[in-house]
């Protein structure tokens, strides 16, 4: 139990990173759109599977998040550039 | 709290039983296809009107947004917490973490109120130019989300504490609704306040 409230911990604290280094990459780097794009991937990926738990539902769940997701930002990313 | 007040289907792994229910992830694919399909549009959008986007984005406060963004994926924390909580049968934590969770909600709701507030006092509304009737939709409709998620929290609370008998699959479906509203912030964020 404690493990898994370390993990929650780890994961927030991820995620704050993560946010950092987008806002940053977004400031520094002129064209950082795919890249701010792949960490918002991340970032939606790492709240569905730790926080929502779907790493414990059946493969159909995660695939099809997965795949949702990928279409929504992959298409964000293709007409915006 | 005894094993027999707790009340769950405790079949995770089964196709028809994800986190929460089957129902209330219908609904968050829903609302990810409806948010993902605005967000699309605004993409096109921005590539029409480059320079009005470009200003318009600029001009959106982006230590608010930052903000926001922090007290989501803190409130998310807690929302997972509270949830390990009721599985570790610990009513007395859970009660704590799903306060927490209510009030990070309610201060998102105030810093987006102050961004708004800021908006119209610079005489911005929905109607001033193609960004920003995505901006107030998309930031409306997700506020609207994230109020009606709060409801949802306060509801569960308050059954949780009068019937003192915890309901997995319900608070399993709550804190799924909740965590649905980071995703679609997590979305709509870098599209508004960075990409442009």
């Amino acid at each position: 139990m404690f493990i898994r409230g370390l993990n929650s911990i780890l994961v927030f604290l991820v995620l704050l990173t993560l946010t950092s280094v987008f806002l940053y990459l977004s400031n520094v780097i002129t064209h950082s759109e795919g890249l701010i794009m792949f960490i918002s991937f991340i970032k939606i990926m790492m709240v569905a599977m730790y926080f929502m738990e779907l790493k414990k539902a059946h493969l159909f769940w995660r695939l099809s998040l997965l795949f949702l997701i990928g279409i929504i930002i992959v298409s964000a990313f293709v007409l915006k550039s | 709290m005894t094993k027999e007040n707790i009340n769950t289907t405790n079949e995770i792994n089964h196709i028809y039983y994800p986190p929460g229910g089957i129902l209330i992830w219908i609904i968050i694919f829903l609302e990810l296809i409806t948010f993902g399909m605005a967000i699309v549009a605004f993409t096109l959008s921005s590539n029409l009107e480059t320079e009005v986007f470009k200003q318009s984005s600029n001009q959106l406060n982006l230590f608010i947004g930052t903000t926001n963004t922090v007290l989501l994926l803190l409130s998310g924390y807690f929302m997972a917490k509270a949830i390990q909580d009721v599985k570790r049968e610990d009513l007395v934590k859970f009660k704590f973490s799903i306060v927490i969770t209510m009030v990070l909600g309610l201060l998102f709701i105030v810093f987006k109120c102050v961004e708004y507030f800021q908006k119209i006092q610079q005489g911005i509304f929905i109607d001033t130019n193609t960004f920003y009737s995505y901006y107030w939709f998309l930031t409306l409709f997700h506020l609207v989300h994230v109020l009606v998620g709060l409801v949802i929290l306060l509801l569960t609370y308050y059954s949780v504490k009068k019937s003192n008998q915890i309901i997995l699959d319900n608070i399993e479906a709550s804190g799924a609704f909740w965590h649905m509203c980071d995703l679609i912030w997590l979305l709509i964020f870098p599209i508004l306040y960075l990409m442009n």
